[in-house]
């Protein structure tokens, strides 16, 4: 079987290959693909989550696991109009082609120093730091931080998004501040896979019509797979935040995202979760070349205990709120032009206040070290050593597994890119 | 008269020769150093020298070049006489949509790769602020002066000057990296064959400059 998908990956990249090599070149399109061979050997008692286990870990298994395909797509629709799409390959959970990202992106001329920017469609909301490469791949580490990944899992509304940014003033002040907002359509399960799997550290990102195995929690599962970019409600939900740049010095964003999805609805094997988390990030040059990356989000969500995956109420169904804690800070130096050094903390938790026993709460922190290496603009190759020291109650109540787990997984990867730069 | 002509033509070759020597002789090097409050080296500061009375020089009809690298104008700062033409190739593998709306010069070019758009012409003195569309990080600045004497800073924070003409000049300092009224007023300087020195003082709070912050992160999203 991942032989086979294997095969039908090669024959994407190939495929993505040849279209890039021929539209690269052009000013009204833009291809880039990236295709890398990923070696993992990981240690954990659980099972993969994309397999509908408890790891943290995407892959649990030794080994090439295969190779992975994006393609990213600019096409200049007029000069200040842009469509973009980003697609990848993935042979897990539900494999096969499809799209992480597609929206059209509006950049009128400034005519000030104010500087507008529309983006319509299937977006990520501008919050990661870390996910700045093209892909939404991150720079750093293979694997991202416990919130960038469930940003990656859970976390992409359909809507418009309006930023402007303003530069005080270009001469002699190099402080420059951006508020953005949206409305959104979809993403109301946001939070189902965070409170029943945990949190988790990974780079697989949920494409539109990904469905994906929950762990199977005993009386509580409230969708069979979980679509979580399904509308339950036709209710729109808002995100918005601030941001302050200092040169290329600091960044500092605050920004508030709620799904304002109704719990009780229900649509298309999906149960809405009220999501709403403030999250703020961290971004500043510190001496020595050193660069420092902190993301920080809480948050709570509010759904229904024992709705059945087909719509209907259990007789002892309520509404609970949960909460949702994660933090990471992140060191990274480059060496030369082609070698880069990350270190990352991470720590999460998820919770319900004052309820025993804790069915959903899922406790800990974890380590990550990476080497890159990117001798060329084509190949690039690292190393990324990841440690995920876990607590969940649940395991011991109904698996008689132990509470307490640590997985460790070490990843080597070779990259191929054509088509050009790396960043977004 | 058609013997005498070889002769007096000859003669008139010598004059000219003995003029270039002559003018090359009247002209001397400009070195002026630049530092901020407490005497640090600034890097990067356009220096521009501009002759005191006589009729104003010709605008040249030269070409510069701004280039686009790593998302990034290069140079930073681009300092071109009145009526430079200034080429924008994008040497990136990104499309770029550079734009300015300063009053010196205002005008954009559609996103572009490589060198599609022709030259822009700088006909008017100031600053002109460079911005790129899709790259909100990228900034530029192209100074336009009504002189051919200008050089920028080096790591040392000094600025040569060469084959300025001897004669009166204001020289003046330009840095977007301090406020515009924080510049220091022009100096008057005399030049008179070999080296004439000068040193200038910015006392102005200075702000990073816009490139150097740290490259192990990235500062370029969406």
């Amino acid at each position: 079987m991942e032989a086979v998908l294997n095969v039908r990956a090669l024959l994407a990249l190939l495929a993505f290959a040849a279209a890039g090599g021929a539209a690269a070149q052009s000013d009204r399109h833009e291809l880039y693909v990236d295709a890398s061979a990923v070696f993992l050997s990981a240690s954990t008692d659980l099972a993969a989550w994309p397999e509908g286990g408890f790891s943290k870990l995407r892959h649990t298994d030794d080994g090439l696991t295969g190779l992975r395909v994006f393609a990213e797509y600019h096409g200049r629709i007029t000069p200040t109009l842009r469509a973009h799409v980003i697609a990848d390959y993935v042979d897990d959970a539900s494999p096969g082609v499809d799209i992480t990202e597609a929206y059209i992106d509006w950049r009128p001329i400034p005519r000030s120093h104010n500087r507008q920017q529309w983006r319509f469609g299937m977006i990520y909301p501008p919050l990661s730091l870390e996910n700045s490469e093209r892909g939404w791949q991150s720079p750093f580490t293979y694997s991202y931080s416990a919130i960038n990944t469930w940003l990656g899992e859970e976390i992409r509304p359909v809507g418009a998004e309006w930023s402007l940014r303003r530069r005080l003033e270009a001469l002699g002040n190099s402080h420059e501040l951006r508020a953005f907002a949206a409305g959104f359509y979809g993403n109301d399960p946001a939070a189902t896979l965070l409170f029943y799997r945990g949190w988790s550290l990974h780079d697989r990102q949920t494409r539109l019509n990904d469905r994906l195995d929950i762990p199977p929690i005993p009386f509580t599962a409230n969708a069979q797979r979980l679509e979580p970019f399904t509308e339950t409600d036709r209710r729109p939900g808002v995100y918005g935040g601030v941001e302050w740049r200092y040169a290329r010095r600091v960044l500092v964003q605050w920004a508030r995202y709620d799904n304002r999805a109704e719990p009780y609805s229900f649509s298309e094997g999906q149960w809405g979760w009220r999501t709403a988390f403030n999250h703020l990030a961290v971004q500043v040059s510190l001496p020595a070349e050193l660069g420092l990356v902190a993301q920080w989000m809480e948050g709570a969500t509010d759904w229904v205990i024992l709705a059945q995956p087909n719509g209907t109420l259990h007789p002892l169904s309520r509404l609970v709120e949960d909460e949702l804690e994660s933090r990471f800070v992140m060191l990274t130096r480059k060496f030369g032009v082609a070698q880069r050094l990350a270190v990352r903390y991470d720590t999460f938790s998820t919770d319900r206040p004052g309820s025993a026993p804790a069915l959903h709460s899922d406790d800990g922190h974890a380590w990550t070290v990476s080497y890159r290496f990117e001798p060329t603009g084509r190949w690039s190759g690292g190393a990324e050593w990841l440690r995920i020291d876990s607590r969940r109650d649940i395991l011991p109540m109904f698996y008689a597994l132990p509470p307490a787990h640590s997985e460790r997984q070490l990843r080597l990867q070779l990259s191929f890119r054509l088509g050009g730069a790396s960043s977004r | 008269m058609a013997a005498l002509g070889p002769t007096s033509s000859r003669r008139a070759s010598l004059w000219l020769v003995a003029l270039v020597v002559a003018g090359q002789a009247r002209a001397g090097t400009l070195e002026v150093a630049v530092a901020d409050g407490e005497g640090k080296p600034i890097e990067r500061v356009a220096v521009h020298a501009t002759a005191i009375g006589g009729s104003p020089l010709p605008a040249r009809a030269a070409t510069a070049t701004m280039d686009q690298h790593d998302e990034r104008f290069v140079p930073h700062v681009l300092v071109v006489q009145t009526g430079t033409s200034v080429l924008f190739p994008n040497n990136d593998d990104v499309s770029h949509h550079v734009y300015s709306f300063s009053p010196a010069k205002s005008f954009e070019l559609g996103l572009y790769k490589g060198q599609v758009h022709p030259p822009i012409a700088f006909d008017e003195p100031g600053v002109v602020v460079l911005g790129c569309n899709i790259h909100d990080g990228m900034l530029g600045y192209i100074l336009v002066v009504d002189t051919p004497y200008f050089a920028l800073t080096n790591e040392e924070g000094i600025a040569v000057v060469e084959g300025v003409p001897d004669g009166a000049y204001d020289a003046e300092v330009w840095t977007p990296r301090v406020r515009q009224s924080d510049l220091p007023a022009a100096q008057r300087l005399t030049i008179k064959g070999s080296v004439t020195t000068a040193e200038v003082r910015i006392t102005g709070r200075l702000q990073p400059d816009h490139d150097h912050g740290s490259s192990s992160l990235s500062w370029k999203r969406y």
